[in-house]
């Protein structure tokens, strides 16, 4: 491997990525080129650097929360976060059939309350009315 | 997706206030420190990050669950500031060349200077206040090289470097192919490390009695030597 193909493999290597192959020919070359010993040294002390970030990247602010919730409330204008109808939360199948029930036994009741009404047809084809 | 994951997922979308709040609570921190870290101030992140959760919240009947939760907020955050990102470049043309660097956790003040402060300190010593103020100062100037990088290398040196995700959650988030990601993060980590290596040179030749200044000085005699 010359310097430029053992430089490209800097990623990998650091991270054990590389076939053990490759990996033993990197290192051999490390072991022998100055240059790029350096160079890996440096690579490796940026990431040092970059990975140390990781413990002074700040936490998100207080009632962060809070002003979340806030934002999609002023932009929902009230959809968002309100308690669901309690027809919402039964199956409209459900609801039909309960309704088509309570409209039939509402008007079997109806029907069964109305009084007797006798009638009769008179001479000439006419109905008599209720007596 | 566990039961467990699918029933949070259906609380999420009933619109449960409680199951939102919860949602919000765990991943805040990685979304603003992702944004922090992207964008380099404060304020920007802050805003990015709720529109973000709102996004969320709108768009939570159209995530399928073939990913974990946490990867498609992560996907959203990242789309969130690369358009941010482009918003802040039409409006403040040159941003990138001067952008607004902050320092870390529990620092407030702490901007990153050339030319001030003692040099880099690690470990003994570490809750020293001139040690503290030499560990900020670092930070930002790693930040401030963060900052110099093109969108999408410093997405993936955050992602894989700072925050330390997983090549296949990193894929998931950015739609890329495993290898591309890989080769454009070592692209980012090499000019990394040539930014903090060209910034930490300028720091030590501005220190009396560094390694640098010695160097310079060294090069200099040599060549009156010559001369």
């Amino acid at each position: 491997m010359d310097h430029d193909e053992v430089q490209a493999r800097f990623s990998d290597y650091s991270e054990g990525e590389l076939s053990e192959t490759d990996a033993a020919a990197v290192k051999s070359h490390l072991a022998k080129c100055d240059s790029c010993r350096k160079e890996y040294e440096g690579f490796l002390g940026a990431l040092w650097k970059v990975s140390e970030l990781r413990t002074q990247t700040p936490d998100a602010p207080q009632r962060f929360l809070e002003s979340v919730q806030g934002r999609i409330r002023a932009r929902s204008q009230g959809r968002f976060f309100s308690r669901k109808r309690v027809w919402s939360r039964f199956p409209l199948e459900t609801v039909s059939l309960v309704t088509l029930l309570v409209l039939l036994v509402t008007y079997v009741l109806l029907v069964a309350m109305q009084p007797n009404r006798v009638q009769e047809v008179l001479p000439g084809g006419r109905i008599s009315g209720p007596r | 997706m566990s039961l467990r994951d699918r029933l949070f997922l259906l609380r999420l979308r009933d619109r449960e206030e409680e199951a939102f709040a919860e949602m919000v609570l765990a991943h805040q921190d990685r979304v603003f420190g992702l944004l922090y870290r992207m964008l380099g101030n404060r304020e920007e992140a802050e805003d990015v990050a709720q529109e973000v959760f709102l996004t969320v919240f709108r768009s939570i009947d159209q995530f399928r669950g073939d990913a974990q939760l946490s990867t498609w907020i992560y996907r959203i955050a990242a789309n969130q500031c690369k358009n941010r990102l482009a918003r802040l470049v039409r409006e403040r043309p040159g941003l990138r060349a001067d952008v607004a660097v902050e320092g870390g956790k529990g620092d407030e003040a702490a901007v990153y200077e050339p030319g001030v402060g003692p040099g880099w300190a690690t470990g003994a010593g570490a809750n020293r206040p001139d040690v503290r103020l030499e560990e900020q100062q670092r930070d930002a100037l790693v930040q401030k090289a963060i900052s110099e990088l093109d969108e999408e290398h410093r997405l993936l040196v955050i992602l894989r470097d700072v925050q330390g995700l997983a090549y296949q959650e990193i894929v998931e988030i950015t739609g890329l192919e495993e290898g591309t990601v890989k080769s454009r993060l070592h692209r980012g980590r090499m000019r990394l490390k040539e930014t903090i290596e060209a910034a930490m040179d300028a720091e030590g030749e501005r220190k009396p009695g560094s390694k640098a200044q010695a160097k310079t000085k060294a090069k200099a005699k040599d060549g009156s030597e010559r001369t």
